[in-house]
């Protein structure tokens, strides 16, 4: 069952990621994540933009306790690791890790 | 309609003390008179009150009508006349004569048993009835000196069974039998108004539940919103605030009125559209385009 989950969430995902767009990306900080959940936005919803866009944070144990409490499934966290991540950036427009245009997935 | 008008005027004569019963009143707990039965007819009952002192007098229970309405009326000379309009609704109010009567609902402390009828009378001072099929007024509250209510209740001493009279001819059985039949038709309305006052009640309170969907005005996706509109994603929050428009519209057309969160979501969408045609007339950040579209295609 979990499985299939999995499979439920890794399916938008792997489509989203296909389909990189060519500006530059905005990636998702866990904040919003914590809202769009908790505004009853779907996690399978969340799942395809974060896809597109990347996640600005790194998924930690802490993390997944603000998305459980926030009434994520484990499957979503789950799915969220391997998830593109690009490091958060400053008013200037830089990435606030000094790593300049930073891609890549991490599990 | 006059067998209607006849049915109505049972559900009076049941309220009347069973004929033959003595009546004890209590004062608060103090003994305070006995009603001796001196006659009784089908709508009439006589008695000689005996007070804990002072003389005698004659206290009248009977049923009355006028203009298609049916009275309990007590009368007891040298007090108070009281005519309780035995069908009124819970909460209605009847006027007679400069005394107004309101039907109400049990006290608090539960009155005298599910089946008691309770009347406010405002004249000649404040005073609450309770009125129970077989046995008349029962109860009379009125207000104390110290604060509170004092109470007169009636206890009802049935005489000791008689022996079954024999019927001289089937014509009596007949007649006994259709008075039978009518003290039940009455019994039966008195369960009836109780009835269909608590239905009313039930009703009354479903319908407040229902009235009071949420005990605010925000709704749970406003947060989201909010993310949307923060990253620029205005088709995302258009889209997310219809959804919630159209849900609660739905509500409101199940529920027959107006869901209280509809304006505060048609007020946050006007926000949203107003920050996406601004956000669209501006240069873009990043080279992005911005997601907003304003020609309606999200209806």
């Amino acid at each position: 069952m979990n499985r299939l989950a999995g499979m439920l969430f890794a399916l938008p995902l792997a489509a989203g990621c296909a389909s990189q767009p060519a500006y530059e990306p905005n990636p998702y900080s866990a904040d919003q994540i914590v809202r769009l959940l908790r505004g009853a936005v779907a996690p399978e919803r969340i799942l395809y933009d974060a896809g597109r866009e990347c996640i600005s944070f790194r998924v930690t144990s802490d993390v997944q306790a603000l998305f459980a409490a926030a009434g994520a499934p484990a499957s979503f966290t789950d799915a969220l690791r391997s998830t593109c991540y690009r490091p958060p950036r400053d008013a200037a427009g830089y990435d606030a890790a000094g790593a300049g245009r930073a891609s890549g997935r991490r599990g | 309609m006059a067998l209607l008008a006849g049915v109505f005027a049972q559900t009076c004569v049941s309220l009347l003390p069973l004929p033959n019963a003595e009546i004890e009143w209590f004062r608060d707990g103090r003994p305070f008179a006995r009603d001796v039965p001196v006659s009784a007819s089908a709508t009439e009952r006589v008695y000689r009150r005996q007070p804990e002192s002072g003389r005698a007098t004659e206290r009248v229970v009977s049923c009355t009508s006028a203009r298609d309405v049916s009275y309990l009326e007590d009368r007891v000379p040298g007090g108070a006349t009281v005519r309780l309009p035995v069908l009124l609704r819970i909460g209605a109010v009847s006027t007679d004569g400069g005394t107004s009567v309101r039907r109400i609902e049990a006290p608090a402390d539960g009155g005298r048993g599910a089946r008691t009828l309770w009347f406010s009378v405002s004249s000649p001072g404040v005073a609450i009835y309770g009125v129970a099929p077989g046995n008349g007024i029962i109860e009379v509250r009125t207000p104390s000196s110290s604060g509170g209510f004092s109470v007169l209740r009636a206890v009802r001493r049935d005489p000791a069974p008689a022996p079954v009279p024999v019927p001289d001819s089937a014509l009596a059985g007949v007649e006994a039998f259709n008075r039978e039949l009518l003290e039940r038709i009455g019994r039966l309305q008195i369960t009836q108004l109780t009835l269909r006052d608590s239905i009313a009640a039930l009703t009354a309170r479903l319908d407040s539940a229902r009235r009071v969907p949420y005990s605010t005005t925000d709704v749970v996706e406003f947060g989201a919103v909010d993310v949307y509109v923060e990253r620029g994603e205005y088709d995302a929050a258009t889209e997310l605030l219809l959804s919630v428009m159209r849900r609660l519209q739905a509500w409101s057309d199940s529920a027959g009125t107006r869901h209280r969160a509809l304006d505060a979501v048609d007020a946050r969408l006007h926000q949203v559209l107003v920050q996406c045609a601004a956000a669209a007339a501006a240069p873009p950040r990043r080279g992005r385009p911005v997601a907003c579209t304003l020609d309606g295609s999200h209806e």
